[in-house]
């Protein structure tokens, strides 16, 4: 820290290194640090050999200043610019990626979903792929399927359209409840009063295969009214 | 030495430097309330001490981050210690930020000249709390994973950019690798390089300005050296005692089950500090389409005034300052604020009875990873969140609560140690296939009770059909029995218990086998007075009878083929009552059916295993199982047993 920091307002770091030091003779307000003041002065910088002066030169003419200063702003510039723009364009790679997966997914048979029209939670199993690594058929999440008639299912995205949490059917209630912020949905999936969240339960598409139940797995945007899919 | 000092003097004025470092004048002498600044700068030491230590032993992908953290916490030597110290210093350093804030304002530090450094100031806070949020994710554990999708989830509400800002956080749609890569990143390196930064600038300009002293001054003023130096000293010692003390008291940082996004998460929190904001959005003026105002607009303009209170403080009427009043007011209430909405927020989850049992499981969990991944099998390549999706003892209650629980009950409960819904009307499962299991099941008033056969068509057959010849003979012929019947009765229970070749009785098994052969006898003889049990089941080579067949009773493999379809003919065949043919229908798959078999049958992996495997020796000939059923199934075929053509 330089010497100056004791004046309120004084000299910012790089000033020259001369004058030596004492400088606190005009440090009026510390009168105390005068008393503490280090005996023994710096010693003055060596100064075998002093630059060479060209002042007895020509001064450059100033259009070539003004390119110099120029090439220098673009020149500098450019070399910071470069390895930032690469950085960005790395940076910002995963906007221009596609979508989550989004296929169709064998979940469970029909007759596993309960015929009273009670929600029941089957996870999706697929492959998944995670950046540089293929899982082949691991758990990929859980969404839960109603009998909504004898052969109609309504199957629900378990995460709360809230902020994201998995959402917990409760039989005693038979009603959805968000461990999180405590939204609360009914079997249908839609909003139950009071409940922070703006919409019901993401509904997906279902297909019945051959007595199947398929599902096209599918993640939305949390925290808004409009069931948008996550991009 | 002093000719050294001179010479290095020389070249760097390095004298220079460490008297302006030591000599700042320090308005009205050496106080107490001058320290938060000089802890505030220890625990960010400390942080990076012990971060830099932990980077070295952290690996960060979804596959090793909870691993590697797991080793630093459990295997290496001090481990917990420096986990434990880097993260409740991360804990203290967000009360000693609030403390010193209010130091500033209320001594008045964040007017002019000092608007830039208080701004600073206020960078760093942001800084600190950002570090906290991506710190958070790092070990991948449930809690960190579910607490920052919520995180990230608001973040993609931002009007406008909502979206991409939160593509760009998570690394793309779906959290993984390049989520925690990112975290670490920002964690590690961004962040903390923008903190020297601010902290160089900070201190600078704070040396620049000087002290703000509290009025009124009580003593001469004095050098910070030596008299602040040492008060700042002491309180640092003090929030080292005070980091230390928390993590001997809760032998560290938690480290929760590996993230799994599969796996419900009930016990989803922030971390202590942000559960403000996390109260915050339940309340039902941020309800619905609103949620941008509590999550973004509010928090964002109430930081914004903050930055604003040194315009704000300079204000005055006559001799009043009511600027500064109102600016030490603001603080104060957002102080109260945050108090009174974490407390909120703990209040109601401790009373809320779902809330204290999903924290309870995760307890559970964490603690039964860190079993498995102690065992001598030790953490597969895919990762310790394997571990748990094969344990029947994590597995099986979840799969038994899900799909067996509407009709059976575990001990009374749905195998998650929840109460069930409605009287369960199918078996008791706790314990099944053990002596005392089936002792119960011959009991003539318990087989007709809900924790046997109460709830069934057996025991209460619907029109046309008649009662279970089972339930007759229960009911009937063995409650007559006299005491030589008894005895006879408790042989066939221990010979039929042990076709189970339970891990539980492979003691008593062994050591009654003489009973259990005079059982296998009477088996085919009778039972005092009674039948013989031959006369409707097919067991070991007698295979003539039509009841459900009881060689291999209740081991792996016939369990694993009964709950794949109890309507095949070995088992109920059309006499089945409303069991699903969960392998056969292909409602559960082949997996799934083996995890709820072998925890029914109390096979999973407990340390004592491991120990009592490595005491004995390698060449001595494996146990011989008690009972060996000639056609008993190997347990390596699961889904051995093909549906037969239906004979319903």
């Amino acid at each position: 820290m330089p010497a100056g920091f004791k004046e309120p307002l004084g000299p910012p770091v790089s000033s020259p290194p001369a004058p030596p030091l004492p400088p606190f003779q005009d440090s009026a307000p510390t009168p105390v640090l005068a008393k503490l003041e280090d005996p023994q002065p710096p010693l003055p910088l060596p100064d075998d050999n002093p630059p060479p002066h060209s002042s007895d030169l020509e001064p450059e003419p100033p259009r070539r200043e003004f390119l110099k200063k120029t090439a220098c702003t673009l020149v500098g510039g450019g070399i910071v610019a470069a390895p930032l723009a690469a950085g960005i364009a790395v940076f910002t790679d995963p906007l221009r990626r596609g979508p989550a997966a989004g296929g169709w997914t064998r979940i469970t048979a029909l007759e596993a979903v309960p015929a009273d029209g009670r929600p029941k939670k089957f996870q999706v199993i697929a492959d998944r792929l995670d950046a540089w690594n293929r899982y082949p058929s691991v758990p990929i999440g859980f969404i839960y399927l109603r009998r909504t008639g004898e052969n109609d299912v309504a199957a629900f995205n378990a995460s709360c359209p809230h902020a994201g949490c998995a959402v917990d059917f409760r039989d005693g209630d038979n009603s959805f409840f968000c461990p999180c912020h405590r939204s609360h949905f009914a079997a249908d999936g839609a909003v139950v009063q009071p409940s922070p969240a703006a919409r019901g339960l993401d509904e997906l598409d279902v297909q019945l295969r051959d007595g199947a139940i398929w599902v096209r797995f599918q993640n939305f945007r949390a925290g808004i009214g409009e069931k948008l899919p996550l991009a | 030495m002093k000719a050294l000092f001179n010479w290095l003097d020389h070249r760097t004025g390095s004298r220079r430097i460490l008297h302006g470092a030591l000599f700042e004048n320090v308005p009205g002498g050496s106080r107490w309330r001058y320290v938060w600044g000089s802890t505030l700068t220890f625990a960010i030491l400390v942080q990076f001490i012990t971060g830099l230590i932990l980077w070295m032993l952290y690996s960060p992908s979804s596959q090793t981050a909870w691993e590697s953290v797991y080793y630093i916490q459990e295997e290496v030597s001090g481990g917990w210690m420096l986990r434990g110290i880097h993260h409740y210093t991360a804990q203290v350093m967000t009360v000693l930020l609030v403390l010193h804030l209010m130091q500033v304002v209320i001594d008045g530090a964040y007017k002019s000249p000092r608007e830039l450094n208080f701004w600073f100031g206020l960078g760093l806070l942001f800084l600190v709390m950002g570090i906290s949020l991506t710190g958070y994710l790092l070990p991948w554990d449930q809690k960190g994973y579910w607490a920052t999708k919520v995180a990230t989830n608001l973040a993609g509400i931002t009007p406008w950019i909502g979206p991409d800002l939160q593509r760009l956080i998570v690394g793309g749609a779906d959290y993984g690798h390049h989520t925690i890569t990112r975290f670490f990143a920002l964690h590690a390196g961004i962040l903390p390089a923008i903190l020297v930064l601010f902290i160089v600038a900070h201190i600078y300009l704070f040396r620049r300005h000087g002290l703000t002293p509290a009025k009124p001054l009580r003593r001469r003023d004095a050098p910070f050296w030596p008299d602040q130096v040492l008060k700042d000293s002491v309180a640092c010692l003090a929030v080292l005692a005070t980091v230390l003390l928390l993590v001997l008291v809760t032998g560290g940082a938690e480290l929760m089950a590996p993230a799994d996004p599969s796996d419900q998460y009930d016990a989803a929190r922030p971390d202590w500090y942000f559960m403000f904001l996390f109260r915050v959005l339940e309340f039902k003026a941020f309800s619905g389409e609103r949620l941008v105002w509590g999550a973004i607009y509010i928090p964002a303009i109430l930081a914004g005034i903050l930055f604003l209170l040194p315009f704000l403080g300079s204000l005055r009427i006559g001799r009043f300052r009511l600027g500064h009043w109102i600016s030490a007011a603001y603080l104060w209430l957002l102080l109260f604020a945050f108090v009174v909405l974490t407390t909120m927020a703990v209040v109601e989850d401790r009373r809320s009875e779902d809330y204290l049992h999903a924290v309870k499981r995760a307890h559970w969990e964490a603690g039964r990873v860190k079993t498995l991944a102690a065992a001598p099998t030790g953490i597969p390549a895919a990762g310790a969140v394997t571990l748990l999706r094969d344990d029947p003892l994590t597995q099986g209650p979840k799969i038994f609560a899900a799909q067996c629980a509407s009709c059976h009950a575990y001990d009374g409960h749905d195998g998650l140690d929840r109460p069930r819904r409605e009287s369960p009307s199918a078996p008791d499962l706790a314990g099944f296939a053990s002596r005392e299991w089936l002792a119960g099941f011959l009991d003539p008033e318990k087989l007709v009770s809900p924790l046997y056969w109460g709830g069934t068509h057996f025991v209460n057959p619907p029109e046309g059909q008649r009662l279970s010849k089972m339930v007759g003979f229960v009911t009937e012929d063995l409650a007559e029995i006299d005491d030589a019947g008894r005895a006879d009765l408790e042989k066939v229970i221990a010979a039929v218990s042990a076709q189970a070749q339970l891990k539980s009785q492979r003691d008593i098994d062994a050591r009654d086998a003489e009973v259990i052969e005079s059982g296998i006898d009477l088996f085919f003889e009778g039972i005092g007075d009674a039948g013989a049990c031959i006369d409707c089941h097919n067991f070991l080579d007698e295979q003539t009878g039509s009841a459900v067949d009881l060689t291999g009773w209740g081991s792996r493999q016939w369990l694993i083929d009964f709950v794949s379809d109890p309507e095949h003919k070995r088992f109920y065949g059309n006499r089945n009552d409303r069991m699903p043919r969960f392998g056969a229908s292909q409602v559960l798959n082949p997996k799934d059916i083996e995890l709820v078999v072998d925890w029914l049958r109390g096979e999973w992996y407990e340390p004592s295993d491991a120990a009592e495997s490595a005491n004995i020796p390698p060449d001595s000939p494996a146990p011989e199982p008690t009972e060996p059923g000639p056609t008993e199934p190997g347990p390596t075929e699961p889904e051995a047993a093909e549906p037969e053509p239906a004979d319903l």
